[in-house]
């Protein structure tokens, strides 16, 4: 059997089969790998029984008592009680930008399904936002096992979308929240970082939780692009044509004072920022999450 | 209006290379590498080059670079402007206006330029014009226009120069202007007897009609003919005199102030003088030194100011070498030659030395067989290596005079003259002491020393001489008075050559004897020699000086005329247009331009 690290690598996890298949190896090789961890122990503890009311999940109706007692009792489990998350993935079609086998929208997936494995193990309700200039698709948050399904299904079948315009789907997903919460925000934030921030900061006023993770492509980083092209941007069509020698140093220093912005701008706001590179192993994601579930719990 | 034509139209396919820059553009354009990109907003932030201007360069260049093309190709098929059919054949009158030294002449140019717009205001709107200054030779100020107010402001901003006056330059000058069209020639001139040489053939065509306005010049000269210092051995800081020689050309006598003016201006002698009328003075003024440079000047309000004054410097001026060729040795062949080029010499650098044939034929290359000058008065004792040097002398375009005397080896003659030259086998004999001479040229240069006036050439007598029967390529320059033509000039190209078809002595003739012989010999060894011999002092151009007038009817009869030219097959006019034009120049130019501008703005592209 492979070390579990190597899962959390994007180009050897984009050759595992479906999305359950890549989360649930990522998560597992993720835990796996934390010996004596601080995280361990959330999620399964029992806390009580109460009589069964109609509705419930029959996967928690405890059959022992039943057969003993004849009653029907649901067992109460501490998880129960934890948050109510969102994974709000941009899906605008700058996120389909790829230089190697693993495009943003694609690694954003894997973050989006690893993240809602490890909540649903831990019980926690996990819902599903897709946006470009708009809420796309909506899942709720909840914890049962098909609702999983229907979420990494959801994600399985995702298609670039419109423009970056984040501004919009966070005011509307800001009024259709009820609770407190946990909002997981995965975009490449190619829009005005102003409208991002004010947008995620709404969240923050409500109080719920947000953690940022924004995905970039290494050239988006680095444009190590050498002979003279034509630039044409993914989400409007329009060209540039340019010299990338010549502009290569004034753009990375534009990239890194964007990327900066967002860190103290987010951070002014206590939203947690991450920048991550399609690149990166995937467990950095699961570390920055769990670090940000411990503080909120 | 004219239009464009091609001398070497084939060249044009060459701009079929265009096709080239033309598909790579076309090429580049279809594999220009395209990036898509997540986001470009900053890059357009940091813009280097918008597509739309790169656009626009890209059709720069190809501009540019096609452009290049087409004039390298334009350049090599050699353009020209054809002028169009009515305005080449179009009737063209030429205005030619004298402005030589004697228009100088007080009110003289005023007048000139008076009649000259009196002809360009009784021309209509339309008509073609062309104007032509000459002194001693033509220029053209103004080609054939129909802009008169042009010709106008030409002819008012004209000034007469200090050139002498020669009226067959003019004439050539118009007949080529003019061509084979009609058209019509405008003389304005003071029409100066010694500004008129006639031409070797009819330069003026038939058809051309001459329009003499004669202008009333000086009606006299006072001139400095020649300063001369009076010891050739003077030498700086010992005392000396300056011989200074005047000439009256007028028919009042005339008082003048000669001055001599050291080198800052300052007088160092004056003196008062009258010279009579046509006449010749020579005033000697005495001077404490021997100056290295020094000016001359008289008072003359009434002549040209062009001869009023005359430089003259000490510094010594080479020496022409003259050999007089005779046939025996230690004789006294050539001694009358000797004797005038020596008196010649006292006022000429010239050094003389008379050999005969066997010794010139086994000189060594240097000395008397390089001789600037060859004056041939006896062949018989030449080598055939003689003869080979005398052939070389003249091929290598040194002058030569030849008499024909009975020391000449007529057998050989053809040999060793350098011209082709037909003689009669028997000569012209004359009785008692036979006929004079007639000068048929006499504005010649060879005459100028000794006027027709002077009769000094009718009292000449010739008894016997060569006969010329073949004067092809001679021109006579004068005759013994039976007709028989007894000096010419060769009018091939190249060494002057003068023929005496006598000898010079005085076996056959009396002219050694005569008082014309020494001016004669003067006059003809400077003309053979060229006018920059080197005179010290002398003016060579001196028949400007005299102001006496032809008559216009005497000139319009004198005028030789030719018939109407044939207008020039279309190919010879295009070469003559096209060389004209040299528009191929200017192809050249702007294709370069266009190639360094290509690479300019190739290279901010990169």
């Amino acid at each position: 059997m492979a070390a579990p690290s190597r899962f959390l690598d994007p180009s050897v996890v984009a050759r595992l089969g479906t999305i359950d298949i890549k989360a649930r190896t990522i998560v597992e090789g993720f835990l796996s790998g934390l010996h004596r961890s601080p995280f361990r122990g959330y999620s399964v503890e029992f806390a009580e029984y109460r009589p069964y009311l109609p509705g419930d999940d029959l996967a928690t109706l405890d059959w022992k008592v039943f057969a003993r007692s004849d009653r029907h009792v649901v067992r109460k489990f501490e998880h129960d009680t934890n948050l109510e998350c969102h994974i709000v993935l941009d899906v605008s079609r700058s996120m389909s930008f790829a230089s190697g086998p693993v495009s943003k929208l694609e690694y954003g997936s894997y973050v989006a399904a690893t993240l809602a494995y490890l909540m649903h193990r831990q019980h926690d309700a996990v819902g599903l936002v897709t946006v470009d200039d708009r809420i796309r698709f909506r899942l709720p948050p909840g914890v049962r096992s098909g609702h999983l399904r229907a979420l990494l299904l959801a994600l399985e079948r995702l298609v670039p979308g419109a423009e970056t315009r984040l501004a919009t789907p966070f005011s509307d997903l800001v009024e259709a929240i009820d609770r407190r919460g946990l909002v997981v925000v995965i975009s490449d934030l190619l829009d005005d970082p102003e409208t991002v921030v004010d947008g995620l900061s709404h969240f923050r006023h409500k109080g719920t939780d947000v953690v940022v993770f924004q995905v970039l492509d290494p050239q988006e980083r680095e444009f190590p692009f050498e002979r003279a092209a034509r630039f044409r941007d993914m989400e409007t069509g329009a060209e540039v044509a340019l010299v990338p020698g010549e502009m290569r140093e004034r753009y990375v220093a534009r990239m890194r004072e964007q990327t900066e912005h967002y860190r103290h701008a987010l951070g002014r706001h206590g939203i947690d920022y991450c920048l991550l590179t399609t690149t990166d192993p995937l467990d950095t994601v699961l570390l920055r999450y769990l670090q940000t579930r411990r503080r909120i719990r | 209006m004219g239009s464009l034509s091609f001398l070497a139209p084939l060249y044009l396919l060459g701009a079929l290379a265009i096709a080239v820059p033309l598909a790579l553009h076309l090429y580049r354009r279809r594999t220009d590498e395209v990036i898509e990109f997540s986001s470009i907003a900053w890059l357009q932030a940091v813009p280097v080059e918008t597509q739309q201007r790169r656009r626009l360069r890209d059709w720069l260049l190809l501009a540019l670079r096609v452009a290049a093309l087409l004039l390298l190709a334009a350049a090599f098929a050699r353009p020209y402007v054809a002028a169009g059919e009515t305005s080449d054949a179009r009737p063209v009158t030429v205005l030619a206006v004298d402005a030589s030294a004697s228009m100088a002449a007080p009110g003289v140019w005023p007048r000139a330029q008076q009649e000259a717009l009196a002809v360009l205001d009784a021309m209509s709107e339309g008509e073609a014009v062309a104007l032509v200054r000459f002194d001693a030779k033509a220029t053209v100020d103004v080609a054939p226009t129909t802009d008169l107010a042009a010709v106008r402001r030409a002819v008012s901003a004209m000034q007469p120069g200090d050139g002498a006056t020669a009226l067959h330059a003019a004439l050539r000058q118009a007949a080529e202007l003019i061509g084979s069209r009609d058209g019509r020639l405008v003389l304005v001139s003071d029409l100066q007897q010694s500004g008129w040489e006639r031409p070797l053939a009819g330069v003026v065509p038939e058809s051309v009609a001459i329009d003499v306005r004669a202008i009333e010049g000086a009606r006299g000269n006072l001139a400095i003919a020649g300063v001369s210092a009076s010891s050739t051995s003077a030498v700086a800081g010992q005392p000396v005199s300056l011989s200074v020689s005047l000439r009256n050309f007028g028919v009042a006598q005339q008082q003048t102030t000669v001055t001599v003016q050291g080198p800052a201006g300052t007088a160092l002698a004056t003196q008062a003088v009258t010279v009579a009328p046509q006449s010749a003075v020579a005033v000697s003024l005495p001077l404490p030194s021997l100056p290295a440079e020094a000016m001359v000047a008289i008072d003359d309000d009434e002549g040209m100011p062009s001869d009023n004054r005359m430089a003259w410097s000490s510094a010594r001026r080479d020496v022409a070498q003259v050999t007089v060729l005779v046939a025996t040795p230690g004789g006294t062949d050539g001694l009358y030659v000797e004797r005038a080029l020596e008196a010649v010499a006292t006022r000429r650098p010239l050094q003389v030395s008379v050999i005969d044939g066997l010794a010139y034929s086994a000189a060594p290359q240097t000395g008397a067989a390089q001789s600037e000058l060859l004056v041939v008065l006896g062949s018989r004792t030449l080598t055939r290596q003689g003869r080979a040097r005398v052939k070389a002398h003249v091929d290598a375009g040194r002058p030569l005079l030849v008499t024909l005397g009975p020391q000449i080896d007529r057998e050989s003659l053809r040999e060793w003259l350098g011209r082709p030259l037909a003689l009669h086998p028997d000569d012209v004999e004359r009785a008692d002491l036979g006929l004079p001479l007639v000068i048929d040229d006499v504005r010649h240069p060879v005459f100028r020393g000794t006027r027709p006036s002077d009769a000094t050439f009718g009292d000449i007598p010739v008894a016997r001489s060569a006969r010329v029967s073949g004067l092809d390529g001679w021109r006579v320059l004068a005759r013994v008075s039976d007709g028989v033509p007894v000096l010419l000039e060769s009018e091939a190209p190249g060494a002057r050559v003068l023929l005496w078809a006598s000898d010079f002595d005085q076996q056959w003739n009396r002219f050694p004897l005569a008082p014309a012989f020494v001016p004669f010999m003067a006059d003809t060894v400077a003309y053979l020699l060229g006018q920059g011999m080197g005179v010290d002092g002398e003016r060579t151009a001196s028949g400007e000086g005299n102001p006496w007038p032809l008559s216009a009817e005497a000139l319009l009869a004198a005028i030789p005329r030719g018939p109407r030219p044939q207008a020039p097959p279309p190919e010879v006019s295009a070469r003559r247009l096209e060389a004209e034009q040299q528009w191929w120049q200017a192809g050249l130019l702007l294709m370069l331009t266009a190639l360094v501008t290509e690479g300019w703005v190739g290279r901010r592209a990169r």
